[in-house]
């Protein structure tokens, strides 16, 4: 789980001063959050030891205001900083991938046609979006709280203690355990959407083909296979889920009950006094809250590593290498010397070899097919040349980003 | 009247929903054991009592409590999600049966971007709101309903200062809410448009960095992805406060039970059993209350998606009968027709447009581009419905022909041949399915394109992508129009079809096509004039109305715009031939 939270982290880039202050400003909202317990106490002791005063109705009063208010304002700033680190990371990882589609050689879109990219950077990155700052509050938060309060009650009676940091080592063990099961799921609901999205676009963009030569039903198959492969994923990661979800729900909801037990076992052996022993038993309701809302969250974590591992393939794409100088040159005389260029494994040009001098016009004929167009943008560079080299005034066109 | 749509969706799944709010109110009344456990135990402590077994009576009824929740949920959510992915996957089913039932034309103005939008990711947004919305609600709404009823047993004064935060809380959060759907229906406009922007750079990567230097569509595409994230971070900077107000104070209902609760036990109306009681159950509201907020964010999310659903499915279409209709010949007529791409246009596409042409023969369209060319060759398609008048084909209106029988009867071959994501033997397929290997083969053949497929690695084996792949575009040209002779139609029209196709191709194509039409209706549109000349009718298109028409050699006498025509066309190939 540590490596999801590693990913994010890396995917965040810029924004992880965002969220760095946005996670210490999380801790310190715990802290008051755990404020309560302090009230509570308060007047459990006061009921317990049968004073009378006032007073402690105001102090409970002014611990409850303190902790409403500074949760109010770290909220309100946590929240803020890992929204926009959310949105914010998910739009420079856009503007990234836009700006590399302007240096990856067309070559590439072979392999990797451009609907796909457009999915990811479309469909994929909004789960990214969506899916993050979701995880960052809730599982995160979730940690940090229950940590702060785990600590809290450490202090306070250590050997409940002991039970809470036992409660939350078994919830941490079958989370990676839960997570291990998704780990195969998330990548396939992954697949499965991208591959829905693409046929979509397929469907709207051919449907002019479709209705003049009745494909109706035929078109209409392949996207059909698609929404019930999607379906079939989200349901078949839904009945992977649950029971999972849910037992460790049961199990924390179990760690509870043993503290009531403890507590009353402790009370009883005359271990704890009764003020202690009533504060536990609400501390018993309190303490595992926030942890239940992160493992409910933790199907969330893995789709947004497996979204964040899809757009991360993006950057192994090769790029063309880019000097980045502008050049100057005085002639523009174009040379091809022995170009050899493919398409995959389709040969187009052969040791083509021609010049083209500065201000004169050349027309390049031939059946289509035959690799005009080619020669044009190895030029232009929308390639480049396997072997052999492309010149305008003498310098290489792979040598520097322009030409001027 | 949005929700109304998505719940008649839903509905067909009604019995499975009924299942999971059924499990979620059993969940939520065991989850309450655990409660009357505490609050039994508590009074127990103060009132002295030592019995171990009696606590460990009530620790096990908790435990029971909680397993019995536990399951009960799972269960509930399981049937939930299993109705909800169900009703998505009917959702897109629907949208995309719709999509073939729309006019083209509507289809066409529409960035396709944006029906992958709604059909892929926003009907997969619903997941969420759908299948928690019912089972988690009413969870939601119980709990806190039981809570408060057992308080009122115990002091029903404290039931009603533990409800205090409530009210502070939404007044609070109306603060915020006032413009949400307004905010929220923003929201989806901004990301439309990024996806939109997203589909167009990346579509147009090719002709983006042959100009990478201006970097205009980069500059659009990165303003539309961060208007986005600053839109969505705006939005909930202007929000954060109240909704951090709302959080904060809601479920915080020790604020007034704590103090409040003290005064009435030093009053001694209020015994300390029962206020430590009612703090462990006023607590208990608290969960439900943070996650019943959360449901105000998917409610709006589901009616602005079904919005946008409701938009696909409600428009028009194109109403066509069934049953096949008899046809007396081919001739194909246009009737005084007039016809606009958009309702509210000024100048309509066509104006008055009235022509025949006969079964058997041949006849060219040409005129300027943006003459009207395409759209009467689309219109007999059937892409559209006309305006006014009438376009017949064998006597029948188009309306009165059902869909299939229309297509049928016309092979369209255009400039854009979109070329489907299989191999080239079963995009040529397309054109008749059925069609033998061999058939296919012959049609590439008549097409003037077998030579090339073959040099392929894989030759009909290919696999040429949704834009075509690697293929030059006189390449695709030719697959189309192979694909279009194996449909065998009586009608052919060919839209600039062989624009991109070199002459000697073109040649090969001309002669194969001629073989093809005999006794067929052929439709040509085509700016090489020389291609046309042979024609049985010439008709001479211009701003939307027909100019003249004739046999070549009565245009070059009579039309102006067609001997100006005639004269540039020569002129660039004599230019050609240089």
């Amino acid at each position: 789980m540590i490596k999801v939270f590693q990913k994010i982290w890396a995917f965040a880039g810029k924004e992880q001063r965002n969220i760095r202050n946005s996670i210490i400003l999380a801790f310190f909202n715990g802290i008051f959050y755990a404020m309560q317990f302090a009230a509570v106490f308060v007047i459990l002791d006061a009921l317990v030891g049968e004073r009378k005063a006032v007073s402690v109705a105001w102090t409970a009063l002014t611990i409850m205001l303190i902790s409403i208010a500074g949760r109010v304002i770290l909220q309100t700033c946590s929240q803020l900083k890992r929204v926009h680190a959310g949105y914010f990371m998910v739009a420079n990882k856009r503007i990234g991938i836009g700006d590399k589609l302007r240096v990856v050689p067309m070559g590439y879109f072979n392999k990797n046609s451009l609907g796909q990219i457009t999915a990811v950077t479309t469909t994929t990155l909004t789960d990214v979006e969506n899916a993050a700052p979701v995880v960052l509050v809730i599982v995160l938060g979730g940690f940090i709280n229950s940590l702060i309060f785990t600590l809290f009650v450490l202090g306070f009676e250590w050997r409940i203690g002991l039970i809470t940091v036992l409660g939350m080592a078994v919830f941490i063990l079958t989370t990676s355990l839960i997570e291990k099961r998704s780990r195969d799921g998330a990548p396939k609901r992954q697949r499965a959407q991208e591959n829905l999205v693409e046929k979509v676009l397929e469907t709207v963009q051919g449907m002019s083909v479709v209705k003049s030569f009745n494909l109706d039903g035929k078109s209409e198959r392949k996207v059909d296979t698609a929404i019930e492969e999607s379906y079939r994923n989200n349901s078949k990661i839904e009945k992977q889920m649950t029971p999972f979800t849910f037992a460790q729900q049961i199990i924390l909801n179990l760690f509870s009950v043993l503290i009531m037990g403890a507590t009353v076992l402790l009370y009883l052996n005359g271990q704890i006094s009764l003020v202690k022993a009533l504060a536990l038993m609400v501390y018993s309701f309190m303490v595992f809250e926030q942890l239940k809302s992160a493992g409910g969250n933790i199907t969330n974590l893995r789709i947004t590593e497996a979204s964040i591992d899809k757009a991360n393939e993006i950057d192994h794409v090769p790029v063309m290498d880019e000097a980045g100088s502008a050049i100057q040159t005085d002639q523009k005389d174009i040379c091809f010397k022995d170009v050899i260029f493919s398409y995959d494994t389709r040969r187009i040009l052969k040791n083509v070899s021609f010049n083209v001098p500065e201000k004169t016009t050349t027309a390049i004929i031939g059946p289509s097919g035959s690799g005009k167009s080619t020669l044009c943008s190895l030029i232009a560079r929308f390639w480049d040349v396997d072997e052999g080299q492309v010149t305008i005034g003498g310098i290489d066109v792979r040598s520097t980003s322009w030409i001027v | 009247m949005n929700r109304k749509l998505i719940i008649k969706f839903a509905a067909a799944y009604k019995s499975r929903y009924i299942c999971s709010v059924i499990c979620a109110v059993i969940s939520e009344i065991l989850g309450m054991v655990p409660y009357f456990a505490v609050a039994a135990m508590i009074t127990a402590l103060l009132a002295g009592k030592s019995e171990v077994l009696f606590f460990l009576g009530w620790c096990l009824a908790a435990a029971g409590g909680y397993i019995g929740k536990g399951l009960f949920s799972g269960i509930s959510t399981s049937i939930s999600h299993e109705a909800t992915f169900r009703t998505m996957k009917q959702l897109r089913r629907q949208l995309i049966a719709k999509l073939s039932r729309m006019p083209m034309g509507n289809l066409l103005n529409t960035p396709s971007g944006y029906y992958k939008d709604v059909i892929a990711d926003r009907v997969e947004g619903m997941e969420t709101p759908l299948a928690h919305l019912l089972p988690e609600l009413i969870a939601n709404i119980l709990v806190p309903l039981m809570m408060l009823i057992y308080l009122i047993t115990i002091d029903w004064r404290m039931a009603l200062i533990t409800l205090v935060t409530v009210p502070v809380g939404l007044i609070v959060m109306r603060t915020t809410m006032g413009s949400y759907q307004e905010k929220y229906e923003g929201s989806v406009r901004v990301s439309n448009e990024m996806t939109n922007a997203i589909v167009e750079y990346m579509g147009g990567i090719e002709v983006i960095k042959a100009f990478s230097q201006s970097a205009r569509s980069y500059a659009k595409y990165s303003d539309a992805v961060k208007d986005n994230a600053a839109y969505f971070y705006n939005w909930m900077k202007s929000a954060q406060w109240g909704m951090s107000c709302y959080t904060a104070i809601t479920p915080t209902v020790l604020l007034p039970v704590l103090p409040i609760g003290y005064v009435f036990y030093i009053n001694g109306s209020l015994t300390a059993a029962e206020l430590v009681t009612v703090i462990v159950l006023a607590m208990g509201v608290v969960g439900p209350l943070i996650t019943a907020s959360n449901y105000v964010d998917n409610m709006a999310r589901v009616s602005t998606v079904a919005g946008q659903i409701q938009d696909i499915l409600t428009g028009p279409e194109l109403v066509r009968p069934e049953k096949p209709v008899e046809l007396a010949g081919r001739d194909i007529i246009f009737d005084d027709v007039t016809f606009s791409y958009q309702a509210d246009q000024e100048e309509a596409a066509l104006e008055h447009v009235s022509l025949k042409i006969p079964q058997g023969t041949v006849t060219a369209l040409t005129g300027p581009s943006g003459s009207g060319k395409s759209t009467m060759a689309k219109l007999i398609s059937g892409f559209w419905d006309v305006n006014q008048g009438n376009i017949l084909i064998g006597g029948q209106n188009v309306q009165d022909i059902p869909q299939k029988q229309l297509s049928d009867q016309i092979a369209y071959v255009s400039q854009d041949n979109y070329l489907f994501d299989d191999t080239i033997r079963e995009n040529i397929r397309m054109g008749r399915s059925g069609a033998t290997d061999q058939e296919v083969e012959q049609a590439a053949k008549d097409a003037g394109c077998d030579k090339f497929i073959r040099s392929l690695e894989k030759g009909y084996d290919t696999v040429v992508g949704g834009a075509g792949g690697h293929l030059s575009g006189g390449e695709r040209q030719r697959i189309a129009i192979a694909r279009a002779m194996l449909k065998n139609a009586p009608v052919i029209i060919l839209d600039e079809a062989t624009a991109y196709v070199d002459p000697e191709n073109e040649a090969v194509i001309q002669e194969a096509v001629s073989r093809l039409v005999a006794g067929k209706t052929l439709l040509v549109i085509a700016h090489r004039l020389s291609t046309i000349t042979d024609a049985d009718q010439i008709v001479v298109m211009n701003a939307g109305k027909v100019s003249d028409s004739g046999s070549h050699e009565e245009l070059l006498e009579k039309s102006e715009l067609y001997q100006h025509m005639w004269q540039a066309h020569i002129g660039a190939k004599d230019g050609e031939e240089l």
